[in-house]
């Protein structure tokens, strides 16, 4: 009973408080972000600015050839470059957007306001060349590859020819799910708002507790510091289950196991908020740990990174404790190994028992400090 | 109630001690003064009778149990009254209360009798962060009694307290005491010491320089004169007269059957001035 009397007055406190609005307000601006901001899929359409440098005919035979073309659109547009108004011809395909400028001038102006390589086609001694406009942070393997197209001299389309008969393009993983964009983002929201936040948000409640010399007067009490303890944890797992939730439920709706949701999202809160209350532990106020939590906090995020990065992934981020979180939001939202997600969260509560029992023992042993 | 032997405490675990090699009792229902200037070692040593600090050397039994064997349920028996106010201040008055009521196992008292008993009653649903600081330092004493402690820790009860206030507190340890609860005063205020306390003792550098009732202590340690201001045809008149010599004790009746008396005060010394006759410090 005191465990709940003091959970009912720490969800009292916690609603009192300016901490329990933040992440309130971060799971809010996350879900607008989500729902609003972030589209359902980003935009992968290519585009690309041609001027043709040729006598007029070859230039009319070209541009007929393009606008018979059954894969392309072609269309008289006007674009803003550098506060003047350029008229291009632009043909669109599946994934494509093609930009025929009227000049030089007009190509290099388009290609450095909307930041898209371009081609300048002309005629030397009888020969095609071609004038590449990049934007400067290509790396060398892209330079490499226009050049090595071109080394034939026919082209992309020789080269594309001459090749894709003896390549074949096999995908390892075939069972998949794809996220949309908007999806994709969500285990790593769950993973800071419930997480990382948590973590900064329970050690705020400590050090308010220690400002007031809170701690000193429970433990005057025929209560137990475990229950304080507890208690903490248990508001902080409340607001962490019911700001995941808010951002779940209306991305996913009833698509992923929220059992196992749940689940993981419980036992790595607990885990987490151990960590803040250790660090807690060891500090007077939050301007001393702030040094120490704002570290981990920077270690702790590095496999959210590695997940938005997939082709970071170095072997050490699998040994950082919330890399199996990020894993696991990964693996709920893909409907994916839920042995994975239980085994992660055995190994959070196991884990946590340790760190409980430890922070029992730092906050007997620093009651009085 | 409290038997403490050959306590030592040193934060840094070195050989600077903060409480260093006291010994002392307490008997069941007195009141007994913890007098000490600023960083004497009265708080450690409260700390150490209260288990929130923990025992490094020395035997210490508090009503009845060993302190490293401190079981929580012994808190149903403990109250204690810290100098810095520590309530929650997003609470009401009422709502600390009967939050902390909830934490003991015994019946406890009533949140609104202690509130009318400290002068809060008409502040129960007021958040107590918007309380003055004696206000607050009121509601935390308020506390300390809400199960009905038989040993009461009172670290500076009156500091911050309007007279008025400070009067009424005083009043309450009196009752309180005088219903048999035993009282822990740790305070650097000799007055109200003076006034409350069965016996006291003296600590400075950790260590205690002496144990006694002020009432020893000032008869020990007091002149046992007494100055008279009175009335003559040539005006108001001073003099000093022993409480023991035959002669001046003749004067003194004589002076009081035929003069008009302005004032007389006896001069027995107060316990500030034993404190720094004994100790050699002052209290600030």
């Amino acid at each position: 009973m005191k465990f709940f009397y003091s959970y009912i007055k720490e969800m009292q406190l916690a609603a009192k408080s300016f901490y329990f609005y933040i992440e309130l307000g971060m799971a809010v601006v996350l879900l607008i972000i989500v729902l609003f901001v972030v589209p359902k899929n980003f935009s992968k359409t290519q585009k690309q600015f041609l001027f043709i440098d040729l006598p007029a005919p070859m230039v009319q035979m070209m541009v007929a050839g393009m606008s018979s073309s059954p894969d392309l659109q072609a269309e008289d547009v006007v674009l803003k470059s550098k506060g003047q108004k350029l008229s291009v011809k632009l043909f669109q395909g599946k994934g494509k957007k093609l930009y025929l400028a009227e000049s030089r001038e007009d190509l290099i102006s388009l290609a450095e306001s909307q930041r898209q390589p371009g081609v300048v086609v002309s005629l030397a001694d009888g020969q095609l060349v071609y004038d590449y406009y990049m934007q400067g942070y290509e790396s060398q393997k892209v330079v490499n590859l226009i050049k090595a197209a071109h080394a034939q001299g026919g082209g992309f389309m020789d080269l594309k020819q001459a090749v894709a008969p003896q390549i074949e393009v096999k995908s390892l993983e075939t069972e998949g799910v794809i996220l949309s964009d908007r999806e994709n983002l969500v285990p790593v929201f769950l993973f800071l708002n419930g997480c990382i936040m948590g973590m900064f948000i329970i050690a705020s409640y400590i050090f308010l507790d220690k400002g007031e010399g809170i701690i000193k007067a429970y433990a005057i009490t025929a209560s137990h510091i475990w229950v304080y303890l507890a208690s903490k944890i248990a508001v902080l797992q409340t607001t962490t289950l019911f700001t995941s939730l808010l951002l779940v439920i209306p991305v996913f709706g009833l698509k992923v196991n929220y059992l196992m949701l749940i689940l993981i999202l419980l036992a790595s809160s607990l885990f987490i908020s151990l960590i803040g209350l250790i660090v807690a532990s060891f500090y007077q106020n939050i301007l001393k740990a702030f040094g120490i939590l704002f570290g981990l906090i920077i270690l702790f995020m590095l496999p959210a990174l590695a997940y938005m990065i997939p082709s970071w992934d170095p072997l050490w981020i699998r040994y950082l404790p919330t890399y199996p979180m990020v894993e696991s939001f990964k693996e709920i939202v893909v409907r994916g190994d839920m042995l994975y997600v239980g085994l992660a969260s055995l190994g959070y509560l196991g884990a946590s028992i340790l760190l409980f029992v430890f922070a029992n023992f730092r906050y007997r042993k620093t009651l009085a400090v | 109630m409290i038997s403490v032997e050959n306590l030592k405490h040193s934060y840094k675990k070195n050989s600077t001690f903060a409480v260093n090699d006291i010994s002392f009792d307490v008997k069941e229902g007195e009141i007994f003064g913890f007098l000490g200037p600023s960083g004497a070692g009265k708080s450690t040593t409260q700390g150490i009778l209260t288990g929130l600090l923990q025992l490094q050397h020395g035997k210490v039994e508090v009503a009845g149990s060993d302190v490293k064997k401190f079981k929580n349920k012994m808190y149903n028996k403990i109250g204690m009254s810290f100098e810095q106010s520590n309530v929650y201040s997003k609470l009401s008055a009422k709502e600390n209360l009967d939050f902390y009521a909830k934490l003991f196992d015994v019946k406890t008292r009533s949140s609104m009798e202690l509130l009318e008993l400290v002068g809060l009653g008409d502040k129960a649903k007021i958040r107590a962060g918007e309380f003055s600081k004696g206000m607050k330092h009121r509601l935390t004493f308020a506390r300390s009694l809400l199960n009905n402690p038989s040993l009461w820790f009172l670290d500076e009860p009156t500091t911050g307290l309007d007279p008025a206030i400070a009067a009424d507190i005083k009043k309450i340890i009196r009752t309180e005491n005088q219903r048999g609860v035993t009282v822990f005063l740790t305070t650097h205020n000799m007055q109200i010491a003076d006034q409350l306390c069965d016996r006291v003792a003296f600590i400075v550098d950790g260590q205690i320089k002496l144990i006694d009732s002020p009432k020893n202590l000032k008869l020990q340690y007091g002149e046992k004169l007494v100055e008279v201001e009175y009335q003559t045809n040539d005006g108001s008149k001073k003099e000093i007269f022993s409480t023991i010599e035959a002669a001046d004790k003749k004067r003194l009746i004589e002076v009081i059957d035929s003069s008009q008396i302005v004032t007389m005060h006896t001069k027995e010394a107060t316990l500030e001035d034993i404190f720094i006759k004994v100790t050699g410090r002052g209290l600030s």
